[in-house]
């Protein structure tokens, strides 16, 4: 019988665990509903996000039961092939939100720049962040779970002062078939909530310690809805002709009002918050994907080596995209839709013994 | 060979042989050696000049054993000399019997003076310690507005008296430990029995046995020997010269290390709220402490982050400031030979600069020297362009916000972060400057002390009182800190 002290640990290890995953999830409903939602659907983006929050919550769901079951489960090839997709997936949503934030970053806080120093930058943070081990990152997560939404709440509203009241009901904005286009795919948004497959560690504890899957599936949800009202926010605040014309990915991401002569301290404020929430996603994604492939190929390798593993595919694809271009590569995001779920599908549906 | 010896012998002049080779005697002028008769049988006393209250041994242990009568040792067997005399003659409090050389040199050279006997293969050692020491005096780096005025000296027992006034509790238990080398350290292990984590207390009481380290003097440097990130630049033990703050650190569960010679205890296990609050906060009603704390929060993210926001700001996101104020701030720059970030850097430096040499300045000149060398040293650059008036600001307004910060130690640590977070600004504008902040807030999250993560209880989660940042009113802080073993 567990103490009370112990399992008090365990919840708040796995409430943070829980954390980052929300908040890497709603930082990808946001950079994906931004980069491909908005150019479709335009102002009704952010109905495009509900499929992918269901979609979340089953994943989170899903993932409450793996991790009941993971000390049944055995190191088949079929359990180490699919470690390494998770890792890699989640090393892939981790590339996403990096390309995120270059572009981002390249649009607004560093125009003078060169690309391929912001993209430095932003590997090399993660690659930091990461080192200092997932339960730190996730810590970090949970420190910041009301702090930036409260922030991107109170700048978010300070930006739609002087929003559009016409951005207030576009159910469909273009139309209904790219409404639905566009909800199909976001579906690869719910992809970071894949984290919460990633083996326990540390304070964790055991299988029997794992709380009860509403744990996992509220808190992946509230991280989901922050990016989804960010999103909203996004909408409410551009007009659908200012929506049109912007054609760069960072430009969409701009929650601004297109009657700002200049970049406020507000609206820097803003920008840097989702920054921040970006960053941390991605670190926290990094991580996870570290630990699933050490999880796949634990005998082969130590911590800092699956660290590596995480890291270098992360920053292979990101020069990929920055080199091919971000807003063409972004396409390819809806493709992360299909391991998320086969995944999903193997873990429901494969005997206990075989399952991650 | 009579130097080699471990433990004591019988015949006393083989003994005192043994101790004067080990001790350099009659070389050694501070050796003293005296030797008596008591009871019809042979006596000596060793004890170290200075160290030693020479007036307590000649009337309380000298003096009555020589007024023995020769008959009153007759019967008395030699091996039970020593234990006589400490039960028929001896009147200081305390006293031990020992047989170790080893051990009866530390404690003679510790102060306290060594009873030998003819025949009896054993000493009582006699606590007769009376040097030279300091009074108590007000704190230096700890002042306070209420609360007592009294802070730790350089005498450890002095220091244990004065927790022991304050800590009126049967539990409190004070266990002794030598740390060091060649040059063994006396350090006191406090804790409340029972509240305190027994783990924690063998943790540190391991630690310290364990270190080797020749000259481990101060409690900064036994903090050093046993901390658990050397690489760190965030203190991880809670520093006080404070008795009362010590004393609070009981009462909430942690460990104190008082070290002889230092004017300082530590605390741990320890989260870095620890170092963020002043006695102050919970001396004054619940919304003062909490106005302060807010304040002191602020001057630290003013410390932290204004120099390296400003250079970020004048360099990468001039959009920000209005046109007055950038063409205000353009116009005086301009004027200035040198780049923003060399400004900046030189200023900071000019600051610490002033700062240490006041600190170092004898008395009543240190007050002088700051202000003085703050005044020309300001004025003098801003009227030869080599600073602008702004950044002037930017780094007194910085430089206030360090001072907001209770611990020097963390102060320090946050004077290195801010020169990170400079050049951050200088080189990738405000984006580089978050992304190095949330770097630095992984790695402190990662950081534990016993088991403690530092930024408990925020993150991970632990259950606490209302008193980080707001201070709960007191009557609604009743349980003690997560790590205790006892909450409530």
């Amino acid at each position: 019988m567990p103490s009370t002290v112990y399992e008090q640990r365990t919840r708040a290890a796995w409430r943070t665990r829980a954390c980052a995953a929300g908040i890497a999830t709603g930082a990808m409903i946001f950079s994906v509903g931004a980069g491909i939602a908005v150019p479709i659907s335009l102002n009704a983006a952010q109905w495009a996000a509900p499929p992918a929050l269901a979609l979340s919550a089953l994943i989170a769901w899903q993932a409450q039961r793996a991790q009941r079951r993971g000390a049944a489960s055995r190191e088949s090839i079929l359990s180490r092939a699919l470690w390494i997709a998770l890792g890699a997936t989640l090393a892939l949503c981790a590339a996403f939100l990096a390309c995120a934030q270059i572009s981002l970053a390249e649009r607004t806080l560093l125009p003078q720049a060169r690309i391929y120093w912001i993209a430095m930058i932003v590997v090399v943070s993660a690659a930091v962040c990461a080192r200092c081990g997932m339960e730190p990152v996730c810590r970090l997560c949970f420190a910041t779970r009301y702090i930036l939404p409260a922030l991107l709440g109170t700048l978010g509203a300070k930006a739609l002062q002087k929003g559009s009241p016409f951005g207030l009901f576009p159910l469909l904005g273009s139309g209904a078939g790219p409404l639905l286009l566009s909800a199909v795919c976001m579906l690869c948004a719910a992809a970071p909530a894949l984290l919460l497959f990633a083996p326990a560690g540390g304070e964790c504890g055991g299988p029997e310690l794992t709380p009860p899957a509403r744990f996992f599936v509220l808190r992946v949800l509230a991280g989901g809805v922050a990016g989804t009202l960010l999103l909203f926010s996004l909408t409410l605040c551009n007009t659908y002709h200012s929506l049109l014309s912007q054609d760069v990915w960072g430009e969409r991401m701009l929650v601004t009002c297109t009657h700002e002569p200049r970049i406020g301290i507000p609206q820097m404020a803003l920008i840097l918050t989702q920054m921040l929430g970006l960053g941390l996603a991605t670190a926290a994604l990094l991580c996870g994907a570290g630990r699933c492939t050490l999880r796949a190929v634990k005998r082969l390798w130590g911590p800092r080596a699956s660290l590596a593993a995480g890291v270098i595919p992360m920053a292979i694809a990101v020069y990929a995209m920055v080199s091919y271009g971000l807003d063409r590569t972004l396409y390819a995001a809806p493709l992360l839709a299909v391991p998320e779920i086969i995944i999903l599908l193997l873990s429901s549906f494969l005997k206990p013994r075989e399952a991650i | 060979m009579c130097d080699d010896a471990i433990t004591l012998m019988t015949p006393l002049q083989r003994n005192l042989d043994v101790f004067r080779a080990r001790l350099g005697a009659p070389a050694n002028a501070d050796v003293l050696l005296r030797r008596f008769m008591s009871a019809g049988f042979e006596c000596a006393v060793l004890a170290i000049d200075g160290m030693t209250d020479a007036k307590t041994v000649a009337e309380h242990v000298i003096e009555p054993c020589e007024q023995l009568p020769e008959s009153a040792g007759r019967d008395v067997p030699e091996e039970e000399r020593a234990a006589f005399l400490l039960a028929h003659a001896v009147s200081v409090l305390p006293a031990k019997m020992k047989d170790r050389v080893d051990e009866l040199i530390a404690d003679a050279l510790s102060g306290q003076c060594v009873l030998l006997c003819d025949g009896c293969a054993s000493a009582a050692v006699l606590d007769t310690r009376g040097f030279e020491k300091r009074g108590v005096s007000r704190p230096e780096a700890e002042q306070v507005v209420l609360g007592p005025h009294e802070s730790f000296t350089e005498s450890l027992r002095t220091n244990i008296t004065l927790l022991r006034r304050i800590v009126q509790r049967e539990e409190l238990t004070t266990e002794f430990v030598s740390c060091g080398g060649a040059m063994k350290t006396r350090c006191a292990l406090l804790y409340l029995r029972g509240t305190a984590d027994a783990a924690v207390a063998d943790c540190i009481r391991g630690r310290l046995e364990a270190c080797d380290y020749d000259f481990a003097l101060t409690t900064g440097e036994v903090e050093q020997l046993i901390e658990e990130h050397p690489l760190s630049i965030i203190p991880q033990f809670a520093h006080t010269e404070r008795p009362d703050r010590a004393a609070s650190f009981l009462a909430e569960g942690q460990v104190v290390v008082l070290t002889e010679g230092s004017p300082a205890a530590l605390g741990g296990p320890c989260t870095l709220w620890h170092q963020l609050h002043t006695p102050d906060d919970s001396s004054m009603r619940w919304q003062y402490g909490t106005f302060l704390r807010v304040v002191r929060t602020l001057g630290v993210l003013a410390h932290l982050l204004l120099p390296g926001a400003y250079i970020a700001v004048l360099r990468f996101h001039p959009q920000m400031l209005s046109p007055m104020l950038l063409t205000s701030v353009y116009e005086t720059g301009a004027r200035v030979p040198i780049p923003v970030y060399l400004e900046a850097l030189l200023m900071l430096l000019a600051f610490d600069l002033i700062n240490e040499a006041s600190l170092r300045a004898p008395g009543t000149m240190g007050n002088a020297l700051g202000i003085v060398s703050g005044l020309i040293l300001g004025q003098s650059a801003v009227s030869a362009d080599i600073v602008s008036p702004l950044l002037l600001i930017v780094i007194a307004a910085s430089g206030l916000g360090g001072f907001c910060v209770p611990s020097y130690a963390l102060s320090i640590g946050l004077k290195l972060a801010q020169l990170l977070l400079l050049t951050a600004g200088a080189v990738g504008g405000l984006y580089l400057m978050g992304m190095t902040c949330v770097c630095l807030l992984a790695a402190l999250c990662s950081m534990q002390t016993f088991g403690v993560p530092l930024t408990a209880p925020v993150a991970p989660d632990r259950p606490h009182n209302r008193d980080l940042i707001v201070r709960a009113p007191l009557k609604t802080q009743k349980a003690r800190a997560f790590f205790a073993k006892h909450r409530l």
